[in-house]
């Protein structure tokens, strides 16, 4: 096996060999191999395997001719097929929106025509046949050279197998469109464009007289044909009169399942869906003309919505504008004909012919200032385009409302005030389904699908609410608002809504708040939000959706104690009407606050009750809630048991909550999925897995449009970096978390990102920075009340105290921490404390009082705090180690690490450390190694964290000692000395030195011993200053200093 | 290659809705296996698997069921092939496994119009070649893929991946001696 380098050398040398007549490869071979003779031999060897006459793969597996006919017999009909035995199909030529575009033989008239096959979707629909007859019979009345004949019409039966095609015939035009030609030629000049024009106006003029309006005429839709005369001039044909498809490859086709009509070229009054005269046609025509004056159609936007909305509210640009040169004559058509009110346009196509022709005869009406269209009021008809194939669909058919969609209608308006989104959508899909063309169901979908980040959707949606009839002002502010909440100008979205509040009726007025509510919170409004929440409850103290919503925001705010009382309202409420998923929402949101604060059993216990009340309640209703509400849970529920360190369990735990989350396509909620498994993998210290997984996050965030996932992501991902002690790349990433957050006024992961940051600092030893950071904080958090952050900040300083040696501060710390969590019934931090507490009387040397101290916790940890429990055996074992006793520090070592099934190697950081410390005490070197080897491999790969190298430089030294290489010791204990010196950490310097004379006094070199002892005294007197005698005793207890001091007096 | 990500693949090809078309194909690459499952019981063709019959089925489905057009016809070639591929590898390794318990002989790969056969050890052989060549150079190994699997000219394979004829023929020349030789050391 060759590197891939490597291999592209020998395969272009070797090519070109195989090709080569065997006479001549020699040469070419010494000359390119140029003296290397195993590349040379590679060759050689291709090369004569390549004279082989057959290999396997020559003859392929499957015939290549396969492949294309499948392709070919995917379009539909097959080369060759008869229809209904009269047409020959002779190939494809296109596909439309409606079906296929073929060139076939009429076998009765022996002529070429153009077949164009309808989908057997629309087919399918009589509606759609009838209408669509309807048109082909008034179109085939139309006789002019300019526009294309229609033949005939029908379901005719395919050769073999029987099935009907419904096809239209009609007359075969060879010619580019002119869509194609306006590609590639540019803009085009009024003497260019005249001829074209002229036909156009020709080809429009028989069919208005016929009675036939063509409806969606388009560069795409206007055939040139060269003519063979000596100009080569064209012959125009104009195609699809009353039939209206969309061409799929225009660029203003909607997305690929609904095809819109085109609405770059459609009259205003045809997208309100009024009467359509010829004039809808003479304005398409002024948008054609437009197009081919200036490149660019009339009106710009993002999207089709954009654009018809654009053409309703704002006067069209001159087309004098985009290109100074253009025709001042011709301009002043163009922009006749895009007169938004149809009487101002010409009368007629002959009207423009004779304008183009010889100038305007009649000076041009004044052109009135653009009316703003107050398009709200429009009864509408049309543009309904979208859901079926074209003009066709959209008759002035008035929606009508089945009862079941109106009672779906209804409940779905009930579960979006109830924030269950996705039942809403399954409600209001079914509504959908029942009435497809009711306003109020379309807009309150679009509402959803917008809710759920589905923002394509929600335009989709959306636009086709526009083109419906029966709007009431109030339903033209809600869609309005919609609009504007999807290109995210909340200012215009909230001013609708308020309108919409004063127009809809007494009985609807509170709905109608909600929706404003709804908007003010989805724009970031928070407290606007709350506000008027409060206000509505004011009014209706029982309105459940309105207790919920405010006890979410206010918990999400830090006031947990209103918050609960609101939830607490809102759970009467449902109680009394039986809303199981509004208990179950409300569950979720409670335990989603409670597990915020305490990652304990009691969290876990709350979080197992709510899944089941979840699966309990929901399981018969709605799917798409459930799965929500479980992802949700899920995601809880991974968190919680990372904090209690069973990690696997978290993982797969997270991995289903995605599972779920994506099952229910819930706008971001298997991004939380996601999300919760990053975290996994950083607690667990899997951090290229972790970065994988954010990244992922972080891609789908962005996509979803799911600002605080977006947040979330940089949140983990710079505390990984803080926990690699990246603190330059961290705090850019917190510092954008927390920026973030602040906007989604997320108060609680706001302050948090920040601590993480002063976490990084405090690590780094960068004590001053991280001291700042905290008062900061601190300040910052005080007007919020932020539940945890008094707590988290706390724990920092004792951290960071600890981590300084500063023992007095860190127990008085650790007292107020323990008040505090205990307090906010933070549990598992509670007992957390209690143990550490336990560790630092230890390491002041009042061992008894550790011990009790420990038993008194250890009582207290519950039957799921596996990893508390391990950390108070190891501190328990540790105590031993400083009684002296460490055969049963051994002991208990390797028991914990047994008992909770973990090596060293799989336990957290903290814990490793306390494993390797112990491991130090009475035994071989075999035994360091095992329990030590995490910390050196993480000193080797973090040299700039100063506690490791004290650790894992001590550590090192004892197990060289072990194997009397005192050379490699003193290297070892002369890096942990050197940082405890550093860092002036006088107890780690006395335990150091005491460490190196060990390693000093196994060697001969006298003056390395002396200077070991005098560094072991010194560092003692200091500590004895530092601390105060009486302290001093006390410390001296401890077996670890006081044994090894014992040793030192010794060998005096 | 026990997870050719064919999904991957076709979500790639999405132009539209991107999750119901990978929903769709999904379905489709099942349905296939179901077919061929049920061949390979003999429930239909007696234990003889017809490569074309499944392509061809393989394919009529993937094209009508998809509404529109593919984004260009070698993006549908490249799945196609990779689809085939997968397909067929699982099945000879079925037909391996199925032959070592069995002690049966094992059944080759025969087209009805007996325009080649190809024994499933000859597949996977095949197969297990490709991928080591791929290591060395993923170009190659598409390239033999397209013509070997999906049965596509030299120009056909070119269009698919964008890139030259001449670059084709250089590759598959090299590709195809290398071939020959692994293939001959078994």
């Amino acid at each position: 096996m060759e590197t891939p380098e490597r291999w592209e050398q020998i395969s272009e040398i070797a090519a070109t060999a195989i090709d080569l007549p065997a006479g001549e490869r020699e040469a070419y071979l010494a000359a390119s191999c140029a003296g290397d003779t195993e590349l040379r031999e590679q060759v050689m060897r291709l090369v004569s395997a390549g004279q082989a006459s057959f290999v396997r793969v020559d003859q392929p597996l499957v015939r290549g001719d396969l492949l294309r006919r499948a392709l070919s017999e995917g379009r539909g009909l097959v080369e060759g097929e008869v229809l209904g035995k009269r047409y020959r199909i002779v190939r494809h030529i296109g596909a439309g929106g409606m079906g296929d575009v073929y060139e076939a033989w009429d076998l009765s008239l022996e002529s070429r025509v153009a077949l164009k096959t309808v989908r057997p979707e629309f087919a399918r629909d009589e509606a759609i046949v009838e209408r669509f007859k309807r048109e082909v019979q008034l179109a085939r009345q139309v006789t002019h050279e300019n526009v294309c004949r229609v033949y005939d019409l029908g379901s005719m039966a395919r050769g073999e197998d029987g099935v009907e095609v419904f096809c239209l015939t009609m007359e075969l035009i060879e010619g580019q469109t002119l869509a194609e030609l306006m590609r590639s030629h540019g803009p085009w000049t009024y003497e260019e464009a005249l001829p074209v024009l002229e036909q156009v106006c020709l080809g429009l003029k028989a069919a208005h007289q016929a009675g036939v309006i063509h409806r969606d005429l388009k560069p795409a839709n206007i055939m040139l044909v060269r003519r063979e005369d000596a100009e080569k001039t064209w012959h125009v044909v104009v195609t699809d009169f009353g039939l209206a498809h969309s061409n799929q490859a225009d660029a203003s086709s909607w997305t690929q399942k609904m095809r819109p009509g085109t609405p770059a070229y459609m009259a205003p009054e045809q997208l309100e869906g009024k009467a359509v005269g010829p004039e809808a046609d003479l304005y398409a025509l002024g948008g054609v003309m437009y197009e081919m004056a200036t490149g660019r159609a009339p009106w710009q936007g993002d999207s089709p919505l954009e654009v018809a909305f654009a053409r309703l509210k704002e006067p069209v640009k001159a087309p004098s504008q985009w290109r100074p040169g253009v025709d001042g004559r011709w301009e002043r058509i163009m922009l006749r004909l895009l007169e938004k009110e149809p009487g101002d346009r010409y009368v007629s196509a002959e009207a423009v012919l004779r304008d183009l022709e010889s100038g305007p005869r009649r000076r041009m009406p004044l052109r009135k200032l653009w009316r703003r269209v107050d398009w709200r009021w429009a009864a509408v008809a049309g543009f309904v385009v979208l859901t079926a194939c074209g003009v066709l669909y959209w008759d002035r058919v008035r929606s009508k409302s089945s009862p079941e969609a109106l009672r779906w209608l209804r409940q779905g308006e009930e579960a979006i005030e109830n924030r269950s989104w996705l039942t809403a959508k399954d409600l209001l899909d079914r509504a959908q389904a029942a009435s497809p063309r009711n306003v109020k169901v379309l807009a309150r979908l679009a509402q959803t699908h917008l809710e759920l980040d589905q923002t394509q959707r929600a335009q989709q949606v959306l636009l086709s609410a526009l083109g419906e009839s029966g709007q009431e002002p109030a339903d033209a502010e809600f869609r309005e608002a919609l609009r504007a909440g999807l290109v995210k100008d909340w200012p215009a979205a909230t001013a609708a809504m308020e309108r919409r509040v004063k127009l809809v009726p007494q009985a609807e007025q509170s709905r109608a708040r909600f929706d404003l509510i709804w908007l003010l919170e989805k724009s970031g409004k928070v407290k606007d939000a709350r506000g008027q929440l409060e206000a509505l409850l004011k009014a209706e103290p029982g309105h459940a959706g309105a207790n919920l919503g405010l006890g979410i925001l206010l918990y999400r705010d830090g006031k947990v104690e209103a918050g609960e009382a609101a939830l607490r309202k809102a759970e009467e409420s449902y109680r009394l009407l039986g809303n199981a998923e509004g208990l179950a929402t409300v569950a979720v949101e409670r335990t989603e606050a409670v597990v915020g604060k305490d990652r304990g059993g009691a969290a876990f216990a709350l979080i197992e009750t709510t899944e089941k009340q979840v699966r309990d309640s929901l399981s018969a209703r709605s799917p798409a809630g459930l799965y929500s509400l479980d992802a949700r849970l899920k995601v809880l529920k991974a968190q919680t048991y990372s904090y209690q360190a069973k990690h696997e369990l978290a993982l797969a735990t997270a991995r289903s909550a995605f599972e779920s989350g994506s099952a229910s396509l819930i706008g971001g909620g298997y991004i939380k999925g996601l999300l919760a498994l990053a975290r996994g993998w950083i607690q667990t210290e899997h951090f290229p897995e972790a970065i994988e997984v954010l990244m992922m996050a972080r891609d789908h965030a962005a996509r979803q449009e799911c600002t605080s996932c977006l947040a979330m992501a940089n949140y983990y991902h710079g505390y990984l970096l803080s926990l690699q002690q990246n603190c330059a790349a961290a705090s850019e990433k917190l510092q954008l978390a927390a920026a973030q957050f602040d906007g989604l006024e997320d108060r609680g992961n706001q302050f948090r990102a920040r601590s993480a940051e002063a976490a990084c600092y405090r690590r780094a030893a960068d004590y001053d920075r991280a001291e700042k950071m905290m008062t900061e904080i601190e300040r910052d958090a005080a007007p919020f009340a932020v539940p945890d952050i008094k707590s988290t900040l706390m724990r920092e300083r004792y951290a960071m105290a600890a981590q300084r040696g500063d023992r007095v501060g860190s127990e008085a710390l650790l007292v107020q921490l323990e008040e505090e969590h205990r307090r906010i019934q933070a549990t598992t931090l509670w007992h957390q404390d209690l143990i550490d507490h336990s560790h630092q009387r230890l390491l002041s040397g009042r061992l008894t009082e550790a011990r009790e101290s420990l038993n008194r916790a250890a009582a207290q940890l519950g039957p799921d705090e596996a990893r508390l429990k391990q950390h108070a055996a190891m501190v328990d074992a540790l105590i031993d180690c400083d009684m002296g006793r460490a055969p049963a520090a051994q002991a208990k070592l390797d028991a914990a690490s047994k008992t909770y099934q973990l090596t060293a190697k799989q336990m957290m950081l903290d814990q490793s450390e306390m494993a390797c410390e112990i491991s130090i005490e009475g035994s071989g070197p075999d035994r360091i190694a095992k329990y030590c080897e995490p910390i050196w491999t993480k000193m080797d790969t973090h040299p700039e964290l100063g506690f490791l190298r004290i650790l894992g430089g001590y550590s090192r030294a004892h197990y060289y000692i072990g194997r009397r290489e005192p050379t490699e010791a003193l290297r070892w204990v002369d890096i942990a000395y050197g940082q405890a010196t550093k860092d002036q950490h006088k107890q780690n310097e006395l335990y150091a030195a005491l460490v190196g004379f060990e390693a000093a006094a196994m060697g001969t070199d006298a003056q390395s011993k002396t200077l070991w002892r005098q560094r072991a005294v010194s560092a003692r007197q200091q500590l004895e200053e530092k601390l105060g005698q009486e302290a001093f005793q006390v410390f001296w207890r401890r077996a670890t200093y006081s044994g090894r001091w014992a040793n030192l007096e010794r060998t005096k | 290659m026990d997870s050719i990500p064919v999904t991957r693949l076709l979500g790639e090809l999405g132009r539209g809705d991107e999750t119901s078309e990978k929903v769709l194909l999904d379905a489709i690459y099942r349905e296939l296996h179901r077919l061929a499952q049920r061949a390979m019981r003999g429930e239909r063709d007696n234990h003889t698997l017809q490569p074309s019959a499944l392509v061809n089925e393989a394919y009529m489905r993937m094209k009508s069921q998809l509404r529109h057009e593919w984004q260009n016809r070698g993006h549908f070639y490249a799945v196609a092939a990779r689809m085939m591929r997968q397909i067929l590898i699982d099945h000879a390794r079925t037909r391996n496994t199925q032959k070592r318990g069995t002690g049966q002989r094992m059944e080759a790969l025969r087209d009805t119009d007996g325009q080649f056969s190809c024994n499933p050890e000859e597949i996977l052989g095949i197969h297990e070649a490709l991928q080591r060549l791929a290591v060395m150079s993923e170009r190659q190994a598409q390239i033999v893929e397209l013509r070997f699997f999906a049965g596509l000219s030299v120009e056909e394979t070119a269009v698919a991946m964008e890139i030259s004829e001449k670059t084709v023929k250089r590759d598959w020349s090299v590709a195809r001696a290398w071939l020959a030789m692994e293939l001959g050391k078994a």
